[in-house]
């Protein structure tokens, strides 16, 4: 008898919850609370994946503020065909890699060391919930620089769908509806998004993890 | 069932740990794994990176970016609430600005000829009441009627020797409420035809905006003769 297994082979966007479009009726109606309420739900959230991509807490936090404008500015056009985190997420993404578009051209010779994280500035950990030794900190801040520089190696499509999927945690239909492809094309650049990170890991995922 | 080889097991590794898969892809990797050391290792570090990366710390949030962006965003949303207010009234008053001003235009021009009708044939005059405070309007003053007059002077059996001069307080609605003697003859008789006279006159009363009001009129009488 086979093992039982989940698959998400049925995996579509999630839909417009009921409690969702009283939220963006009240976004629509521009009420003070809901926008204070959407502030507090999605700012962090929508900062980690901009940091991710961006690799800089400034830079990262101008794109949070003007994708937040963007929101209030197209919230009147949303339809409700998509779950709100969607459709924030698309916003979002699309703001994140038109900065990265201007940040290539204005920093076509401008070489990253590898050295360091892409910001210059060691990112910071949240450490109190564990009490861990000072080798416990070196050794994650060690693991985070790996990842950063795998990930910052990686094409900028790739990258986006490694944060979105094994940073964000998003399903493949919500990516699909993110970055506008479809779910094969999600498989398929996963895929090969993650062969390339592994190859650049490897050597840190086999000493450390195998 | 078919057995996969290294190359197809390895493609299928990704929606693999993603449960991506369908049961029969998932059960062939599944046999596949079991006999491939080197594609177990493989599907090992796909799990192992996935793992790590869903580890990662996440970035502290900068204290101020939460502020910023509410006070960035309660700014473009007051600026918008005003430009779309601006916009709205704009649009619901332009269509009045015509109309509008055809209907200032036309209540000017008829208070205009409602006022020059009511102007006309008075006379303006700064005091509607002599002595007391000062009021502007249209002004119309007493004056006596030919009835009373002659009923006035029938009256009379009295010789005057020389004018008699009475300025007298007519009332609103025409009688004699008060009169004093400026000059001429003084004695009881004059006097008590005088008190008479005044006392059965009848004067139109002076007007303003249409209205009686009091006001006074000199008299003068040169000679009265039956």
């Amino acid at each position: 008898m086979p093992r039982e297994i989940t698959y998400n082979w049925l995996d579509r966007p999630a839909e417009l919850t009921a409690q969702e479009a009283l939220f963006v009726s009240r976004l629509k109606a521009n009420e003070d609370a809901a926008y204070d309420e959407l502030v507090r739900t999605y700012s962090a959230s929508i900062y980690h994946v901009a940091y991710r991509m961006t690799g800089d807490a400034a830079e990262a936090s101008d794109a949070v503020q003007d994708i937040f404008l963007k929101i209030f500015r197209h919230i009147g056009g949303f339809k409700g065909e998509a779950a709100l985190k969607t459709w924030i997420f698309k916003i979002a993404f699309s703001e994140i890699l038109n900065r990265l578009r201007w940040w290539k051209r204005r920093h076509r010779f401008t070489t990253l060391s590898l050295d360091e994280s892409p910001n210059g500035n060691a990112p910071s950990y949240n450490v109190a919930h564990a009490s861990p030794t000072p080798e416990e900190i070196l050794q994650a801040k060690e693991r985070e620089d790996a990842i950063e520089q795998a990930m910052w190696k990686l094409s900028r499509e790739h990258r986006s769908i490694i944060v979105l999927r094994d940073v964000e945690g998003f399903s493949y239909a919500e990516i699909a509806e993110v970055l506008g492809i479809s779910i094969g094309t999600v498989k398929s650049r996963l895929a090969r998004a993650r062969a390339d990170l592994k190859k650049s890991l490897m050597c840190y995922l086999s000493v450390r993890h195998l | 069932m078919h057995s996969l080889d290294c190359c197809s097991a390895q493609k299928l590794m990704s929606a693999f740990i993603d449960s991506m898969v369908t049961a029969v892809e998932a059960e062939r990797l599944e046999v596949h794994v079991t006999l491939c050391q080197a594609c177990r290792r493989q599907l090992q570090s796909y799990k192992s990176m996935r793992s790590l990366l869903s580890s990662m710390e996440r970035p502290a949030v900068p204290d101020d970016m939460v502020l910023e962006t509410r006070v960035r965003l309660s700014q473009e949303r007051n600026k918008n609430f005003l430009a779309r207010f601006e916009n709205r009234l704009s649009c619901v008053l332009k269509p009045l600005v015509i109309p509008a001003l055809f209907g200032v235009s036309l209540t000017t021009l008829f208070f205009g000829i409602l006022l020059g009708y009511l102007a006309s044939d008075a006379t303006v005059l700064a005091q509607d009441r002599l002595t007391e405070e000062p009021v502007f309007g249209l002004y119309k003053p007493v004056h006596t009627t030919d009835p009373t007059m002659l009923r006035f002077v029938s009256s009379d059996e009295q010789d005057l020797d020389e004018p008699l001069t009475i300025e007298t307080h007519v009332g609103d609605e025409g009688r004699v409420i008060d009169y004093e003697i400026l000059s001429g003859p003084q004695s009881p008789e004059v006097n008590g035809w005088i008190r008479e006279m005044m006392s059965l006159a009848q004067f139109t009363p002076a007007t303003a905006f249409g209205r009686p009001v009091e006001s006074k009129i000199i008299l003068s009488f040169v000679a009265v003769r039956n």
